[in-house]
């Protein structure tokens, strides 16, 4: 992409020239004081010479030297100490007018001179380069410190943002551009309404391009032609907002980079700190309005379950008075009644059967049961439903008892076989079959209905899912019962299709200890 | 004069129910077969009313609003043993176990047809008569000889264990009405720790191969799921 100045390390080193520079003038300007110091102090020395005696004049040299380390660098100091050196060797050291040391006690003053002068240049250049940077860092903290406490100060999104951008302006001097994620824009992110640069349609695709398709990029970006900083606010490894900044300076210098990496990490935790109070918030909300649901779907349940009961005994005697009084029409409406209100009896029932597995009230209570029983009973209680078609039970001979929550997986296997009764066309078979293989019941139903189709497959065990197409009459909550029960008991259940046309709904489930031999065959 | 009251005065039945559209009903289908009924909406008031009356028996509902309808059964056992039947809803087995082995006769579940209510109503009344030595017991094909241990089923005679036997006599003295796990366990195997539940299971499952015409169908030993089981009466 043209235009994009991709930032590496080692360009924001080069960055700092201009800083560089005007470091650069200065120390020029120490090596004059230098020098100029080292030249006047020779002339006071030739005055007093031949009061004090030219060893006194070195230690004059070395006073100068020392007072000079406190204000100048380090090379200064050191070319001072050298200039100084070579001076008093030169003029005030006999013979006088070359660099000739004549005596060794003269000799080692000029290195004792020498060797002072060094240490001190380096320990008081290192001392005002420790200074430099405390105070460097006490800028930095201090900047930090006020912004921190206007990013805790906001609570709301938009005033957090409004107060980065404001912060970001005054301690940049550069307007500020917020990015913020928007599932709304196809470019990703938008600009929040408390920016004060508008950033342009081309500025935001490159945004778009450079920080969307890649979620691992970490660096800043700036656009070649306005000028704009682009800085990714990262947290936890996620891209949560990219700022961007229009310098109204041309250039930025190394400490004011440093500065914005360290911004960039405060509003980044800001910004992750306030999303994460706005999820907490929706969890909350959420979890309050399910509590309501549940309350409300328990108290309906059974303020509807009083009054099927009173229509169900109300149809029931009617019905079964054998009054001639009663027509054909009268009859049938009798029988309508109580059929609907079965119907209705058996929602209500799996209504309250999903409310009971999500609010975990379902805690299954294994007991040694027989296989062959259970299945009876679930055949059994869904006779009515499943009176047009062939139900086939085929379970091995001596099959042990199994220890499991016979509640549980009845019901299962009963909402599995009316879920067969309502998919499938009258007259056609529905088999049921058992084994036990290792640990593990396997019990699968199965028809020859039109099966499953492969859009439903994934939802097919979704409460109130009902595939396109269904027949009316199911609730679209039988296999999500089933589902629950099921896992309850540690289980799985898994639908297919089978070969040669069909549904194929298997149960597996961990039977505990089996009881061998029980039935005599 | 003196008139024989056993013979001409109706049975009476408390209904203890909270839901008046329910105690209305029951009172209208009641008395149309024969019953006297009173009535009483909070646990405290069925049992000033058993207090009261004495009825023949009680159609006691579990979800009361003051007392637990549990609670109402344990004080009415204190001192009667009044038929009780207890009026539950799907899904609640605990609830009918614990009244039935708290001395409940029987329960319907929430919707029941009057039907179902009213066989329930006369196996109850039946069992807590005093028994006529009645030594042969009948349902469908089963035929059992108390005094001679004789089962027979479609006039074969079967053999039994003696454990069966006891199962099946066990059934037969309280033929209709539900016998919970716990109730049967202590019965035949005198404690009711739930290892002995397979005990049970298998002994079910050997007694419907010798009395059932079709043990994988049964038509005599049926099962109440989660709760028991229940010999079917020709009632």
């Amino acid at each position: 992409v043209s235009g994009i100045i991709i930032q590496k390390p080692h360009l924001r080193e080069s960055s700092s020239a201009a800083s560089d520079a005007a470091r650069e003038a200065s120390t020029i300007q120490q090596y004059f004081l230098a020098a100029s110091v080292v030249v006047g102090t020779t002339l006071l020395a030739f005055l007093l010479q031949h009061l004090i005696g030219y060893r006194a004049v070195a230690l004059i040299y070395l006073l100068v030297v020392v007072i000079m380390a406190l204000f100048i660098g380090p090379g200064p100091t050191f070319f001072a100490a050298a200039a100084s050196a070579l001076v008093w060797d030169f003029c005030f050291l006999a013979p006088i007018a070359n660099f000739l040391i004549s005596n060794a006690e003269d000799a080692i003053l000029f290195g004792m001179y020498f060797a002072v002068a060094l240490v001190l240049g380096q320990l008081t250049s290192r001392i005002r380069a420790q200074e430099r940077l405390e105070r460097e860092r006490e800028r930095r903290s201090t900047a930090l410190y006020l912004l921190t406490k206007e990013l805790v100060e906001a609570t709301e999104r938009d005033d957090l943002v409004q107060n980065i951008v404001r912060h970001m302006g005054h301690a940049f001097n550069a307007r500020v551009a917020m990015l913020l994620p928007d599932s709304k824009s196809s470019l990703g992110f938008q600009a929040h309404r408390a920016s004060n640069y508008d950033i342009s349609a081309r500025e935001q695709r490159l945004v778009a391009s450079i920080f969307e398709d890649d979620q691992k990029r970490v660096e800043s970006a700036g656009d070649a032609d306005s000028g704009t900083h682009f800085e990714p606010l990262i947290s936890g490894g996620q891209i949560l907002a990219v700022m961007g900044l229009n310098y109204e300076s041309s250039h930025v210098n190394h400490q004011q980079r440093d500065l914005l990496a360290a911004f960039s990490q405060q509003i980044a935790l800001a910004l992750d700190r306030q999303r994460l109070r706005e999820e907490s918030q929706k969890s909350k909300l959420l979890a309050e309005s399910e509590r309501l649901s549940k309350a409300l779907l328990n108290s309906m349940s059974h303020e509807i379950r009083t009054p099927l009961a009173a229509i169900k005994a109300a149809a029931g005697t009617l019905g079964e008075v054998d009054e001639p009084r009663l027509s054909g029409t009268q009859r049938a409406m009798v029988d309508e009644i109580q059929e609907a209100t079965e119907r209705l009896d058996n929602l209500v029932g799996k209504v309250l059967d999903i409310t009971r597995l999500e609010s975990g009230m379902v805690r299954p209570k294994p007991k040694p049961c027989d296989l062959n029983d259970l299945v009876h009973v679930a055949v059994r209680d869904t006779r009515k439903e499943l009176g047009h078609h062939r139900v086939e039970v085929e379970m091995p001979p001596g099959l042990p008892l199994i220890t499991a929550d016979y509640v549980l997986l009845q019901e299962a296997v009963k909402n599995l076989l009316s879920n067969a009764a309502c998919h499938t066309p009258a007259g056609t078979f529905i088999e049921v079959k058992g084994r036990i293989r290792e640990k593990e019941l396997v019990l699968t139903v199965a028809d020859r209905g039109p099966g499953i189709a492969p859009n439903d497959m994934p939802r097919i065990f979704d409460k109130f899912y009902r595939g396109p197409g269904a027949p009316t009459g199911g609730t679209g909550l039988g296999l999500a019962v089933v589902k629950g029960f099921v896992e309850a008991c540690g289980g799985q259940v898994r639908a297919e299709n089978r070969v040669g046309g069909g549904a194929l709904f298997t149960i597996r489930m961990p039977i505990g200890q089996t009881q061998p031999g029980l039935v005599p065959q | 004069m003196i008139v024989n009251d056993t013979v001409q005065k109706p049975k009476t039945v408390l209904i203890v129910d909270d839901e008046i559209q329910m105690r209305r009903l029951l009172k209208v289908c009641l008395e149309r077969n024969g019953y006297q009924v009173v009535e009483a909406a909070t646990g405290d008031q069925g049992i000033s009313e058993a207090v009261r009356c004495h009825p023949d028996a009680v159609l006691l509902d579990l979800g009361l609003p003051d007392l637990d309808g549990l609670e109402v059964l344990k004080r009415l056992r204190e001192w009667s043993q009044v038929p009780v039947l207890v009026v539950s809803v799907r899904g609640h087995e605990e609830d009918k176990i614990s009244a039935l082995d708290n001395g409940a006769n029987d329960y319907v579940t929430k919707p029941f047809s009057t039907g179902e209510l009213l066989a329930r109503l006369r196996v109850a009344q039946r069992l807590t008569q005093p028994q006529s030595a009645a030594e042969i017991f009948e349902s469908g094909p089963l035929k059992v000889d108390l005094t001679t241990r004789t089962v027979k089923v479609k006039g074969r005679k079967v053999k039994l264990t003696a454990t069966e036997y006891a199962l099946l006599h066990l059934f037969v003295k309280h033929a209709g009405k539900v016998l919970t796990h716990s109730q049967i366990l202590r019965e035949i195997w005198g404690g009711d720790d739930p290892e002995k539940m397979g005990y049970l299971r298998v002994y079910m499952a050997y007694l419907r191969q010798k009395v059932e015409i079709n043990p994988a169908e049964p038509a005599l030993l049926i099962t109440e799921p989660g709760v028991g089981y229940r010999l079917v009466t020709e009632d």
